[in-house]
């Protein structure tokens, strides 16, 4: 049986056999990660947030434009579409087309609000914030 | 061990030493000319694998930093254990001391000098590059190779065993990928099943004492492949306390220096979770996340090899009448004690600041145990280790301290044959064989200071203050329960509003929002697929479990006033001490309630198996060989039964842990295999939730407070912020200024869980998600997870 004595004998193929386990590991692991439908990219995700947290608090005066922030993070240029609702009245739309990774902020007209609840909503997602209204 | 001559050297596996005085200086470099070889391949591979951005640029690096220094450490002492598995384990955890060593100290002298941000890339590299040259000039003067001292007689088989034995971790890594992105199990509960298989089938092939089956390969990557299905698990870290140890690591890393913790943080005292994933992402490109998901895994795999090298050879002092164990039953008792312990296949990759003190203890039992290494060289690498120990986890250094301090007196007494064992036997045998016993006073001392020295006199950690003061006000609790209890809703709400009431008085309820009742909801179980059987099925496992104690107990006995008693020289000093220690130790933390609540008994049961694996498989070979000395008519017939009970016993426990037992019976199987049931939910972290608790660090600020559940904590402990945590949002407990996360299980899966703070009840109910609605304002939505104010 050939004996690897301080890396002496059989050290050549051990050696290309790394180096080409080593470099191919990439499209392997590719290949094979798509073959049984697996991967550890992370999961995409798009979020709303208030541009300022406490205004949940302090609340916004009705007609005041509401600042929200729009992020993507769904590995590719996403457009959406929002709306501002008010116990299922519309009170305002809007669009907003972002790249992968990228933020913005969304100013969302609140004329026409009345003291109480507003939503603002992606449509056809279950991503929404809330803010009261307060009378101007 | 130099002062030994020439064959005497080779036969106990040491390179013979050249006969010529004096050695010019090329010879002396050409000596450590693989180390050398081995560091420029490492250098060259990495910038080549970085230039082709592949994800495998870290490996040639870490590779190399887990094992040249500790193997260098080694050949520096001119010792190593007889084997290549125990040379690598030993080597790693060297390796993990030398890091953490030079890190420590490059912290705390770095910025005395002028040197804010040591643990950073530029002087990191500086430190090392130093280091490489020093080890190796010192390596030439040695005459001594780093990289030959450990692999010096590997052979091509053991290779090309170890490279197909990988088969079963990239199957185990495919299978987590396949479960995370589609939640598909087919694949997970695939793999899990072949490393079932192959460790079982190990023990078949093992079982004569020639077998040449590969099993340190087959242990260490069926091991490695059950870790990896559960640390890969999610798009963050799976489990609990290691989400903490992320957020201390990833502090040290900002940073660029490991400072004593101001706020007595035990987890941010701990140099293995700052200093050594610090270094290694300043170094190789480490990232923290792989550091905790696969190197950590890595390391933790080295466990039962450990054990298994431990207790294949005859240990020391044990000199006649005595063959090694079957490999096969070694095999055996390494996978019913450690693989299969609830802790190593669910828990320690999720405690990682213990699993890796804990593959340093086994080292360090190693070392004891292993005859080969000389006494004092044996003692120096004890004693480094034990030091080791105490900057890598708190509770097994102070562990450490009491089980040498337990051991000590135990086996001078054995060697003094105050045990009933015949002293004049004993001294002649000494006298023959010379005295080999490790423990020391010493090693006491050492294990001692550095214990309290480190985490009480320089970083002053919180790790003691509250089991000491649990045990002062309640005792050790040997008739409480260890678990969680269930009562109804309603005793729960009382208790639970009680119960803050003191603890957080602060609290400003919602007005009215003590008529808001929680429903209750049952845990997520897998269903089975002969559920009929599960009530049977977790009682087989139960005893099956409890039963390995008894054996342990049974096994220190027979070694105590069976071998040691009649045949003194079949037993030792260092393996009584271990072993009673083991025991008392285990039992205190196994049965005490109070102490269960700071330390899990099934951790604790690893510690004890670790200690006691010798004596139980002196014990079994010895019970295996009587019987087949007794039934020699019947040889073949005794064989079978005895592989056959073996191989049962094995099967339920490993089968239970792995969760596959849940899956076909029924119950609450682990994320491992499952993607659905509650331990899945409980913690798993999928991005969208990693990103609420960043926007929360990143938005809300002291004093304001964050609640949620007691699970939604889970990631915020990854990412946390200057503001306070309430782990609870039951509606009369919810500030009204507060807060609130609401995690995927909670909106998605209608499922809420909360806990009394300190205490044993634990309810499941719906989500009040309708409380939140109307009391409160979304501030921030993913869609699968909200922040309410």
């Amino acid at each position: 049986m050939p004996r690897i004595v301080g890396f002496n004998s059989g050290r050549p193929l051990f050696a290309l056999l790394t180096i080409v386990l080593l470099f191919a590991f990439t499209p392997i692991s590719h290949v094979l990660l798509r073959s049984v439908n697996g991967s550890f990219a992370p999961d995409p995700y798009s979020s709303l947030a208030l541009e300022t947290p406490t205004g949940a608090t302090v609340g916004f005066l009705a007609g005041e434009p509401v600042p929200v922030q729009l992020s993507n993070q769904t590995g590719h240029t996403e457009t959406y579409h929002w709306s501002a609702t008010q116990n299922g009245a519309l009170v305002s739309l809007g669009e907003d087309t972002l790249g992968s990774g990228r933020s913005s902020t969304v100013l969302v007209p609140s004329r026409g609000a009345v003291v109480g609840r507003l939503r603002i909503a992606l449509t056809g997602t279950d991503i929404f914030v809330t803010v009261p209204i307060r009378s101007s | 061990m130099s002062t030994k001559p020439p064959e005497a050297r080779e036969s106990i596996g040491l390179s013979p030493k050249p006969t010529s005085v004096r050695l010019s200086i090329e010879e002396r470099w050409t000596e450590v000319a693989p180390t050398g070889f081995w560091l420029a391949a490492a250098l060259l591979l990495s910038v080549g694998l970085a230039l082709c951005h592949s994800p495998l640029t870290p490996l040639p690096g870490v590779v190399t930093m887990l094992l040249i220094p500790g193997a260098a450490v080694m050949s520096a002492l001119r010792t190593r254990p007889a084997n290549i598995p125990g040379r690598l384990v030993l080597a790693v955890c060297l390796s993990m001391a030398v890091i953490m060593i030079v890190g420590g100290v490059a912290s705390l002298l770095g910025p005395r000098v002028g040197l804010a941000h040591p643990l950073n890339v530029l002087p990191e590299s500086l430190i090392w590059a130093v280091l490489a040259i020093l080890m190796l000039a010192l390596c030439a003067v040695k005459y001594s190779d780093p990289a030959t001292w450990i692999f010096e007689g590997l052979r091509t088989t053991q290779v090309y065993g170890a490279l197909a034995s990988g088969l079963l971790v990239v199957l185990s890594i495919l299978g987590a990928a396949q479960l995370n992105h589609s939640g598909n199990n087919h694949l997970a509960v695939f793999a899990t099943t072949l490393d079932v298989v192959v460790l079982l089938a190990g023990i078949a092939g093992g079982w004569r004492r020639t077998s040449q089956w590969p099993l340190n390969s087959l242990l260490y990557f069926a091991s490695l492949a059950i870790l990896l299905s559960t640390s890969l698990r999610g798009a963050h870290l799976y489990g609990w306390d290691v989400q903490h140890e992320f957020a201390v690591a990833s502090t040290t890393l900002r940073a660029g220096v490991w400072v004593v913790p101001a706020n007595h943080d035990a987890y941010a005292s701990m140099l293995s979770l700052t200093v050594l994933p610090a270094i290694l992402h300043s170094l190789v490109k480490l990232r923290l996340l792989a550091f905790f998901q696969l190197v950590v895994p890595a390391i933790v795999a080295l466990i039962p090899l450990a054990v298994f090298t431990t207790i294949r050879g005859v240990p020391r002092w044990i000199t006649s009448g005595r063959s090694s164990p079957r490999p096969g039953l070694a095999f055996a008792v390494v996978v019913a004690l450690i693989v299969s312990s609830v802790a190593f296949a669910a828990e320690l990759t999720s405690i990682t600041r213990q699993a890796m003190a804990l593959t340093i203890m086994a080292a360090l039992v190693l070392v004891i145990i292993d005859r080969t290494i000389s006494k004092r060289p044996a003692q120096i690498v004890v004693g480094l280790l034990l030091v080791t120990i105490s900057f890598t986890h708190y509770t097994t250094s102070y562990l450490m301290a009491a089980i040498l301090l337990c051991a000590w007196p135990l086996s001078l007494m054995w060697s003094r044959g105050m045990l009933g064992t015949p002293r004049d036997k004993m001294v002649r045998h000494r006298r023959d064989m010379q005295s080999r016993s490790i423990i020391s006073g010493t090693l006491v001392g050492v294990a001692l200071v550095a214990a309290f020295g480190w985490n009480l006199g320089i970083t002053r950690n919180n790790a003691l203050t509250n089991p000491i003061g649990a045990v002062t006000a309640k005792g050790l609790g040997f008739t409480t329960s260890t678990l969680a209890k269930s009562i109804s809703l309603n005793q729960f709400e009382r208790l639970f509003v009680r119960e803050l009431k003191i603890t957080d008085s602060w609290i400003r309820p919602v007005p009215n929002s003590s008529s808001v009742h929680l429903v209750a909801a049952p845990f997520l179980k897998s269903p089975g697929v002969v559920p009929s059987l599960s009530s049977w099925w977790d009682e087989l496992s139960y005893l099956t479990i409890e039963s390995l104690w008894f054996l342990l107990g049974i096994a220190l006995l027979y070694g105590l006033f069976r071998l040691g008693r009649r045949r003194s020289y079949e037993y030792s000093s260092d393996l009584v001490g271990l072993g009673g220690a083991g025991l008392v130790l285990g039992g205190v933390l196994r049965f005490s309630g109070t102490f269960a609540a700071y330390f899990d008994p099934d951790r604790a049961a690893i510690v004890a198996a670790i200690l006691l694996a010798a004596p139980l498989t002196l014990f079994l070979d010895d019970v295996v060989s009587s019987l087949y000395e007794v039934s020699n008519l019947h040889r073949d017939r005794v064989r079978r039964a005895l592989l056959g009970a073996t191989t049962l016993v094995v099967a339920v426990l490993i089968v239970g842990v792995t969760g596959l037992g849940d899956l076909f019976f029924g119950g609450e199987a682990p994320g491992s295999v499952t993607a659905r049931d509650v331990q899945a939910e409980e913690f798993t972290v999928s991005t969208p939730e990693l990103a609420t608790a960043m926007w929360l660090r990143g938005n809300v600020k002291f004093p304001n407070v964050v609640q949620t559940d007691f699970l939604g904590q889970v990631i915020l402990l990854s990412e946390p912020g200057s503001y306070g945590l309430l782990p609870e949002i039951v509606p009369p407990d919810v500030d009204r200024g507060a807060y609130i996360y609401l995690s995927t299980l909670n909106l998605a899966g209608d499922l809420t869980q909360e806990q009394i703070p300190e205490g044993p009840y634990q309810i499941s109910n719906r989500s009040t998600i309708g409380f939140f609605n109307r009391d409160f304002y979304v501030v921030y939505s993913t869609g699968v997870t909200r922040v309410y104010h």
